[in-house]
């Protein structure tokens, strides 16, 4: 029954320290990391009486300068991942049970460390490098090892049980692996105790036949753990962890230079990723330049670890920034770092058995990133519809992200302007005036009229551009303007016209609109117009 | 056999079992194929640079066709397309890339967009007869089609004429079709832009008087 040696590593408090090594908090004061309830809390706010689960009021009314600290899961396996790069110089494989611990089988590494003591003080050592304070034991099993590591002790095999029984069973919850499995054995712990059993000692002294009768799988795992068993935990693999590295140079002005900086980085971080066997999703470049300023840039980069590939994309960039030095000095480059995030187990990707007969993502990708390096980053976007009920709201702008799915929104929205929408679309829709044959203005009235200023039979007979208003343009050119001048530079005919129809959008959102859209028929193609307020606007026209 | 022929006889194998039955349709004849009421004037879209002058609504159905045979498709200077029309059109916005104003660069980012994009669609865009003659020369090693609102030396030009909207009279209904006329060369075709998609155009019938 019982289990392998294993070893585990506790980081006291967790989100506490990594709340800490964020910057969000110094050391010596009274911290507690909180959502509604305490998650955490340091030593000083421990001494003056803050437990974990306490309400955040109740905290506060014990500690009145307590420093709170809202909870970040993200924040926690973060900072994390530095602590684990370090246990990876010892051990192997670790098994994560939650930011903070982790547990490895003991035996090997021991071994190799020349004993279990000299395993836990390199160790210890290591995670004090990375300005952590840890604890590691010894035990049979996961339970076992995991509540000696709290108190810093080797458990040999035939003291698990006498260590094991005082325990209340809800020690039994630090090695629950998710919350699901978390909730089922609290409700286990609270069915036993009511029945009168708190210990490990008096829970284990029950028979397997009658905790599995009474309380399925999830009384069974308990019972085996708190017999000193293993049992396989969920999380088996590293947290999506980054991998980086770094290099302070001497000032580099030029792209040859530049260019070999990228080489020798990009070969030391493939070179690291390939002895990890991973790929990365996404890689960063960071550059400190001699003036103090910082540019970062994320490029999701699919599966890519060669140095090949990784080059190119640092190349391009850091050319990119040092041509556009021009423009805004920057001074020399003299840091440069990059880093390898998203990491999945490589192998797992590969082309289509068929081969690529068309050019796909990845060459998309790369010629796409060559461009954001020369123009910058919002030079290239991604187009989404969010759909709407006019043109010119149909779609939403990013900066380029090649993603594998993207949920189009295809339902028909009640009250559109009716399809074919215009092809060509003016963002700053520019300003027209619409005339009746009699001459007068034409507007839309109150009951969704057209009506005009000088007649009592509104017919719509020449359309024409407003001059450019001469403030805002002379700033800033137009294109839509000068666009629609190439159309409409004189005022046309209108021969023929819809609408117009009421739309009222968006107005669930804080720029909604209501306006009456007018469709057009011209000498030259159809336009879509529309009024709001006391103007006619040019939305979109049917080239 | 060693592995690298056996896995060029297993894709020769799909490849034709694809196409026998059907899968793939742009296997027999080279390029991309083009809107049905187009085939007159543009059977397909081969490597190369076509100039599409008139309509946008002509260009966005070409690429749009092409998009959803799997192109990559990238748009250069053209801030300005109305982009409802263009997913109408069968453009795949997943695979599509927006380079609205390349400006002095263009030449460095068309050649660009020629090694990683299928097809590219190009508005105006500052480029010197140099710069057109060497991307024509690129374009065709590289497999890539450029279709332009404005390349004057294009192997093949498409005019559009037209544009007379139908559907509505004096207030009553709205847009229905749009009929375009589009010539290249000799040839010549009618089609109509409605809501189903480019369609062709039924024979106009003139009153006699």
């Amino acid at each position: 029954m019982l289990g392998t040696l294993r070893g585990a590593l506790w980081v006291p408090d967790w989100p506490v320290a990594a709340a800490i090594a964020s910057s969000l908090a110094a050391p010596e004061e009274a911290v507690a990391v909180c959502d509604s309830r305490v998650r955490a809390a340091s030593p000083a706010a421990r001494r003056k009486g803050v437990r974990r689960g306490d309400t955040r009021r109740r905290a506060l009314s014990l500690v009145p300068d307590l420093t709170i600290i809202p909870r970040d899961d993200d924040r926690d396996s973060r900072v994390f991942a530095g602590v684990l790069d370090a246990i990876d110089d010892h051990v192997a494989s670790t098994v994560i049970l939650r930011p903070g611990l982790v547990t490895f089988g003991a035996s090997a590494p021991a071994r190799l460390a020349g004993g279990l003591d000299a395993l836990a003080a390199s160790l210890i050592s290591s995670v004090a490098s990375q300005a952590e304070e840890s604890q590691v034991g010894y035990g049979c099993g996961l339970l076992t090892s995991v509540l000696a590591a709290r108190e810093s002790r080797h458990v040999p095999a035939e003291e698990t049980a006498s260590f094991l029984a005082p325990f209340p069973i809800s020690a039994a919850l630090t090695v629950a692996g998710t919350e699901r499995v978390r909730r089922e054995w609290d409700e286990t712990i609270d069915v036993l105790s009511s029945l009168g059993i708190t210990t490990i000692g008096q829970f284990s002294a029950l028979e397997h036949s009658q905790i599995a009768s009474r309380f399925g799988l999830a009384g069974t795992i308990l019972w085996r753990l708190c017999h000193g068993a293993d049992h396989a935990v969920i999380q088996t693999t590293a947290p999506a962890a980054e991998i980086a590295v770094r290099r302070h140079v001497e000032a580099i002005a030029h792209e040859e230079q530049a260019a070999f900086l990228a080489k020798e980085l990009a070969d030391e971080l493939a070179e690291k990723l390939a002895t990890r066997m991973l790929v990365c999703g996404q890689l960063a470049v960071q550059a400190q330049f001699a003036d103090g300023g910082e540019r970062s840039r994320t490029w999701s980069v699919d599966g890519v670890n060669s140095a090949r590939d990784i080059t190119d994309r640092v190349r391009w960039q850091i050319s990119g920034w040092l041509d556009s030095r021009h423009a805004h000095p920057l001074g020399e480059l003299i840091h440069l770092e990059l880093t390898a995030a998203d990491l999945a187990p490589a192998g797992t990707r590969q082309t289509t058995l068929w081969g690529d007969r068309q050019r796909g993502r990845e060459q998309a990708q790369r010629s796409v990133l060559r461009i954001q390096g020369m123009l910058g980053d919002s030079a290239v976007q991604s187009v989404r519809l969010t759909g709407g009920r006019c043109p010119d709201a149909a779609a939403q702008f990013e900066n380029w992200h090649a993603v594998q799915e993207r949920a189009e929104s295809d339902r028909p929205w009640v009250g559109a302007v009716p399809k074919p929408w215009p092809s060509v679309v003016f963002p700053n829709p520019p300003r027209v005036m619409l005339a009746c044959h009699c001459g007068g203005g034409l507007y839309v009235d109150a009951s969704i009229q057209l009506a005009c200023v000088g007649c009592a039979e509104p017919r719509p007979a020449i359309l024409v551009l407003a001059p450019m208003p001469g403030r805002s343009d002379s700033d800033r050119p137009d294109s839509s303007q000068a666009h629609a001048a190439c159309y409409y530079s004189r005022p046309v005919r209108v021969w023929n016209y819809a609408g117009p129809w009421s739309i009222s959008g968006r107005w669930w959102a804080s720029d909604a609109y209501r306006r009456a859209y007018l469709q057009v028929g011209v000498e030259g193609p159809a336009a879509l117009i529309y009024r709001s307020g006391t103007n006619w606007f040019l939305e979109g026209i049917y080239s | 056999m060693n592995h690298a022929q056996r896995l060029a006889h297993a894709r020769d194998v799909l490849h034709r079992a694809e196409t026998a039955s059907g899968l793939s349709r742009t296997e027999d004849k080279q390029g991309w194929q083009t809107p049905q009421a187009l085939t007159p004037v543009l059977p397909t879209l081969t490597p190369g640079i076509v100039a599409i002058e008139g309509s946008t609504t002509i260009l966005l159905a070409i690429a749009g066709h092409a998009s959803a045979q799997g192109a990559w498709i990238a748009l250069v200077g053209l801030p300005l397309i109305g982009w409802g029309a263009a997913a109408e059109h069968g453009l795949d916005l997943t695979r599509t890339a927006h380079i609205p104003s390349p400006g002095a660069r263009a030449p460095d980012v068309l050649t660009a967009l020629a090694d990683g994009f299928d097809i590219i669609v190009a508005g105006e865009l500052a480029l010197t007869v140099r710069d057109r003659r060497a991307l024509a020369q690129r374009v065709r090693t590289r497999g890539t089609a450029i279709l332009s609102t404005d390349w004057p030396t294009a192997s093949a030009v498409l005019r559009v004429e037209g544009g007379e909207p139908s559907g509505y009279d004096a207030g009553i209904g709205h847009l229905k079709a749009i009929r375009y006329t589009v010539s290249s060369g000799s040839a010549r075709t009618s089609c109509l832009w409605t809501a189903d998609g480019l369609v062709d155009a039924p024979r106009m019938l003139r009153a006699v008087s």
